[in-house]
C-alpha cells in the first residue's frame, strides 16, 4: 500500500498548490439551428469557469440531443458520426463523448472539455456536430440537452469503503471496524473474512463470492448536481402519453387532470415539498401531455421563480432509471456512491460527503427573495455541510458560494454536489445476486410504457439526504432497499457515463 | 570472503551489468537482494538490503520507505510548499505517516503533530478548487422546430391546422415562412402575435417569420405583435393597429425590411 499511498498524497499535493476559485455552472445552450446540406447541427454551449487541472481532475458538459421529423409523432435518439466536429474556441474541445455508449458505430453522446490547463473565466463556444449520416431526417426539430459532468479521477479508484463504525458497513473482511481497501488493479474482490477480502455487517451479507470492479469502480463522469425539476419536465415532454403517465404520479390519461401538480398528485404545490412540476388541468384528447415548472402557483409556466433548478423529489427508483437510461447514462450503486463520495481519502468515522463527521444541526434558511429562481441562495450559510433546510428541496448547488470549501458547501471529494443533502441519492441496492451483475450504460432509448431497456436491477436504496443523523453518513446502508415504484418527497438522483 | 574473492566478484558483477542492466533493472546477479522480477518481491526487497545489493540508500525505494517512516531527523526539511513534489515526502518529529499502512488507515487518518505533511490545510486548498458555486445548474437545453410553411388552404386564420404544411400549427420553437402564390395570406384578427422565445405563450406564437417576396401578412385592428426574435420581410406587412404597442421589438427581437419589401402601418 506504500504506492499508491503515495501518488495519491503526490496529486494531494500539487493540487493544493492550485488556488484559483471555480464556479462550474450556470450551464447554456442556445441558437441551435440545423443545415440540411450538411446534416450538421449547430449551438452555442458556455459554463461558468469550469476546470482543467489534468486529465484525471476536470469537468465538461455532457451533451445529447432527441429530434422528432415533422411526419413523425416521437422524439428519438440522435447518434452523431466518430468525426467531423468542430468549435470555434481556443480553450476548449468539442467532439463524441468517448465513454457514451458506441451504437452501430456512432457516439450517443458529445462533450464540450478542456485538455489543458483551464481554472477560470467563462467558456463560450460555438460548436458544430456532425449527426449520424444513418438517420432519415425529414424537416427534424431538435431539442439539445446539456449537463455538467465531473471527471473521476484514475488517481481516486483506489479507495476505501466502510467507515469502521456506520451501520451496515462494508469493511475489511477480517476486521469490522476497518475499511476494505480497493486498489484499481484489482480485477476484482474476493467476499470473505480474510485480510484482503471485503465483507460487511449488513444481515444481508454479499450474495456473490466475489465482486467484479465494474461494481467496485465509478462511472468515470458523475453528473455535478442533482436531475433538476427542469430536466425532468424536459424528459417528460419527451415521451409519448403512456409512458408520461407512468412517469408521473397523477393520472393523465384522460382529458383532465384533478391534480395538476402531477409529481405530488396535489391540486397545488404540496406544502414544504416545493416540487412545481405540473401540466394544465385540460389535457389534450391523445397525444403527449405538456408539462412544465410552476413552483408560485400562479399557472404561469416556466416563470423566473418558478423552481426550474431545484432538485427534482418524487421520483422513484423506476422514474430515476428511466431518465438516466433516456439521456444515456446509468445509475450508480452503493459501492460507487461511497466512491464518488469519499475518492481517495482515507475513511473517517460517521463522514459525509463532505469528507467529516459533522454537520449543521441548526436549520438552513433559503434566502426569501432568491426562493425557486437560478439564484436561489441560503440566507444563513451553514459552517458544515448544509443538511436541514426550512424549505425542501433546494436549487441544486445553492449552498456553494464563491467562498465556500468543500466543508461548508457540502460537496465531494471529487466537487460533486450534495452528495449528502439536498434529496437523498437513490442508487443501486446491493441485496441481490443480480446486482452484482455487469451493468450497461443507457443507449438513450426507452420502452413505449416509459420503462428503461437496461440490464439494470429493480432493487433501490436511498444514499445521502436531509434528515438528520445516522442516515445519511457515507457509509451508512439502510437494513432494507426501497420498493422500485415508491415515489417520496425526499427520493431523488443522479447518474453517470 | 577474502579480499582477493570480492575484487573477483565485483570484477565479475561489472562485467555482467551491461547484459542485465536496462534491459530488465530488477535482476541481478550474485548477492543481489532483487533476485525476483516481481513487484511484491521489490517491495520486500528493498528495504532488506544486504552486501552486495544495487540499491543504495540514495534509491527511489528508500526515499519510499523514508516517507512511511518518518520521524526525528529523517532527511527532509520542512519546506513544504516551496519544494513542490518533493515536498510532500517531508516529515519531521511526530510525522503522521508513521503508522500509516493500509491495515491502520481508519485509526491513523487522525493522527499527526509538529510539520505533519498531510496537514488539513493542504487539503482544504485542493477541494477549494471544486467547491465554489453561483447561480443555475448544471442543465440547460434549447430547441429548434421544423420550419412550417404556411399554406393558406382554408382560410386566412393563424391557427387553423389546415392552412400549414402538414397541419402544424408553430409554436414559438417553429420558423414559419409564409410563401408567395397561396390562396390566402395570413390575418392575424385579434391578441398577441408572439415571435420568438418568452415564457409566456401568445396567442399566436412561431420561432421566426419570413415573408417571402410576394406573399402579405396582415396583423389586424386588434392584433399586438411582440416580435423577440427575427421577421424578415421579403414581402408586404400590414400592421393595421393603431396602439403606440401594437408592433414591438423586445429583447433580442430584429425586423429587417428587405429591399422592395414594404411595411405598412395603415390603422383603421
Amino acid at each position: 500500500m506504500i504506492y499508491p499511498k503515495f501518488f495519491r498524497a503526490l496529486c494531494l499535493l500539487f493540487f493544493s498548490s492550485c488556488t484559483h476559485q471555480v464556479i462550474a455552472n450556470n450551464v447554456q445552450i442556445s441558437n441551435v439551428t440545423y443545415d440540411e446540406d450538411n446534416n450538421t447541427l449547430n449551438f452555442d454551449v458556455s459554463w461558468e469557469n469550469g476546470f482543467y487541472i489534468s486529465s484525471d481532475w476536470s469537468d465538461h458538459v455532457y451533451i445529447f440531443v432527441k429530434y422528432k421529423n415533422s411526419n413523425g409523432s416521437s422524439w428519438e435518439r440522435v447518434l452523431f458520426e466518430p468525426s467531423g466536429h468542430s468549435d470555434d474556441s481556443a480553450s476548449m474541445l468539442f467532439g463524441v463523448a468517448s465513454n457514451s455508449p458506441l451504437i452501430d458505430g456512432k457516439r450517443l453522446g458529445m462533450r464540450a472539455y478542456h485538455s489543458s490547463l483551464f481554472a477560470s473565466g467563462t467558456e463560450s463556444a460555438n460548436c458544430t456536430a456532425q449527426l449520424s449520416n444513418d438517420i432519415d431526417f425529414f424537416h427534424p426539430s431538435f431539442k439539445v440537452f446539456a449537463i455538467e459532468m465531473v471527471t473521476i479521477s484514475s488517481v481516486g479508484n483506489d479507495y476505501y469503503l466502510g467507515d469502521g463504525v456506520s451501520l451496515n458497513r462494508w469493511h475489511k473482511g477480517d476486521d469490522t471496524t476497518q475499511a476494505f481497501f480497493w486498489e484499481q488493479s484489482f480485477v476484482s474482490a474476493t467476499v470473505g473474512n480474510g485480510p484482503d477480502d471485503i465483507n460487511t455487517t449488513h444481515p444481508d451479507g454479499i450474495p456473490v463470492a466475489t465482486v467484479n470492479s465494474n461494481i467496485l469502480r465509478a462511472p468515470n463522469n458523475i453528473m455535478k448536481y442533482e436531475i433538476t425539476q427542469q430536466q425532468y419536465v424536459e424528459f417528460l415532454n419527451c415521451l409519448n402519453r403512456t409512458a408520461q403517465n407512468n412517469r408521473v404520479a397523477a393520472d393523465v390519461s384522460g382529458t383532465t387532470v384533478d391534480n395538476p401538480y402531477v409529481m405530488t398528485n396535489t391540486s397545488t404545490v404540496a406544502g414544504f415539498t416545493r416540487n412545481g412540476v405540473r401540466c394544465d388541468a385540460t389535457l389534450p384528447n391523445g397525444g403527449p401531455v405538456t408539462f412544465y415548472c410552476d413552483l408560485n402557483g400562479n399557472g404561469v409556466p416556466n416563470e423566473n421563480d418558478d423552481g426550474q433548478n431545484i432538485a427534482v423529489n418524487y421520483i422513484s427508483g423506476q422514474d430515476l432509471f428511466a431518465y438516466l437510461d433516456w439521456a444515456g447514462l446509468s445509475p450508480l450503486n452503493e459501492l460507487q456512491y461511497e466512491h464518488v463520495c469519499r475518492g481517495s481519502y482515507n475513511a473517517v468515522p460517521n463522514e459525509f460527503a463532505w469528507g467529516t463527521s459533522g454537520f449543521e444541526t441548526a436549520v438552513v434558511n433559503i434566502a426569501a427573495s432568491t426562493a425557486g429562481t437560478p439564484e436561489e441562495v441560503l440566507s444563513n450559510a451553514p459552517a458544515i455541510g448544509p443538511l436541514k433546510t426550512s424549505q425542501f428541496p433546494m436549487r441544486v448547488g445553492a449552498p456553494a458560494t464563491s467562498t465556500t470549501n468543500r466543508i461548508t458547501s457540502g460537496s465531494s471529494a471529487f466537487g460533486i454536489m450534495e452528495l449528502s443533502g439536498n434529496v437523498a441519492e437513490l442508487v443501486i441496492a446491493l441485496r441481490n445476486s443480480s446486482a452484482f451483475g455487469l451493468t450497461t450504460v443507457g443507449d438513450g432509448t426507452i420502452n413505449s410504457d416509459g420503462t428503461h431497456d437496461e440490464n439494470w436491477p429493480s432493487f433501490v436504496v436511498e444514499k445521502g439526504g436531509y434528515i438528520t443523523g445516522d442516515a445519511q453518513t457515507v457509509s451508512h446502508r439502510p437494513e432494507n432497499s426501497l420498493p422500485y415504484m415508491a415515489r417520496s418527497a425526499f427520493y431523488g438522483g443522479r447518474g453517470g457515463y | 570472503m577474502t579480499r582477493l574473492k570480492l575484487a573477483i566478484f565485483c570484477l565479475a558483477y561489472l562485467m555482467l551489468l551491461p547484459l542485465h542492466g536496462q534491459d530488465d533493472p530488477f535482476r541481478g546477479g550474485f548477492g543481489d537482494g532483487y533476485a525476483s522480477d516481481t513487484q511484491e518481491d521489490e517491495y520486500l526487497a528493498h528495504s532488506a538490503g544486504g552486501f552486495g545489493s544495487g540499491y543504495s540508500s540514495s534509491s527511489l525505494f528508500n526515499e519510499n520507505n523514508s516517507y512511511c517512516l518518518g520521524g526525528f531527523g529523517d532527511g527532509y526539511s520542512q519546506s513544504l510548499h516551496i519544494n513542490g513534489f518533493n515536498a510532500f515526502c517531508l516529515g519531521g518529529i511526530g510525522d503522521g505517516y508513521t503508522l500509516a499502512t493500509k491495515e491502520n488507515e481508519i485509526l491513523n487518518f487522525s493522527l499527526g503533530g509538529i510539520g505533519d505533511g498531510y496537514a488539513k490545510s493542504v487539503v482544504a486548498d485542493y477541494e477549494s478548487i471544486f467547491s465554489k458555486g453561483g447561480k443555475a445548474d448544471g442543465f440547460a437545453i434549447t430547441k429548434i422546430g421544423h420550419t412550417v410553411y404556411w399554406t393558406g388552404a382554408i382560410g386566412t386564420g393563424w391557427n387553423v391546422s389546415g392552412n400549414w404544411e402538414n397541419g402544424t400549427i408553430p409554436t414559438n420553437c417553429n420558423p414559419v415562412i409564409i410563401p408567395a402564390s397561396v390562396p390566402n395570406f395570413p390575418a392575424v384578427n385579434a391578441g398577441v402575435l408572439r415571435i420568438g422565445y418568452h415564457f409566456n405563450n401568445g396567442d399566436y406564437n412561431c420561432k421566426k417569420i419570413r415573408v417571402n417576396n410576394g406573399a402579405e401578412l396582415t396583423t389586424r385592428v386588434n392584433c399586438f405583435v411582440e416580435n423577440y426574435n427575427l421577421i424578415q420581410n421579403f414581402g408586404q406587412i400590414f400592421v393595421k393597429n393603431s396602439a403606440s404597442n401594437a408592433f414591438l421589438n423586445l429583447a433580442e427581437g430584429e425586423l429587417i425590411v428587405k429591399s422592395g419589401a414594404q411595411l405598412f402601418f395603415e390603422p383603421n
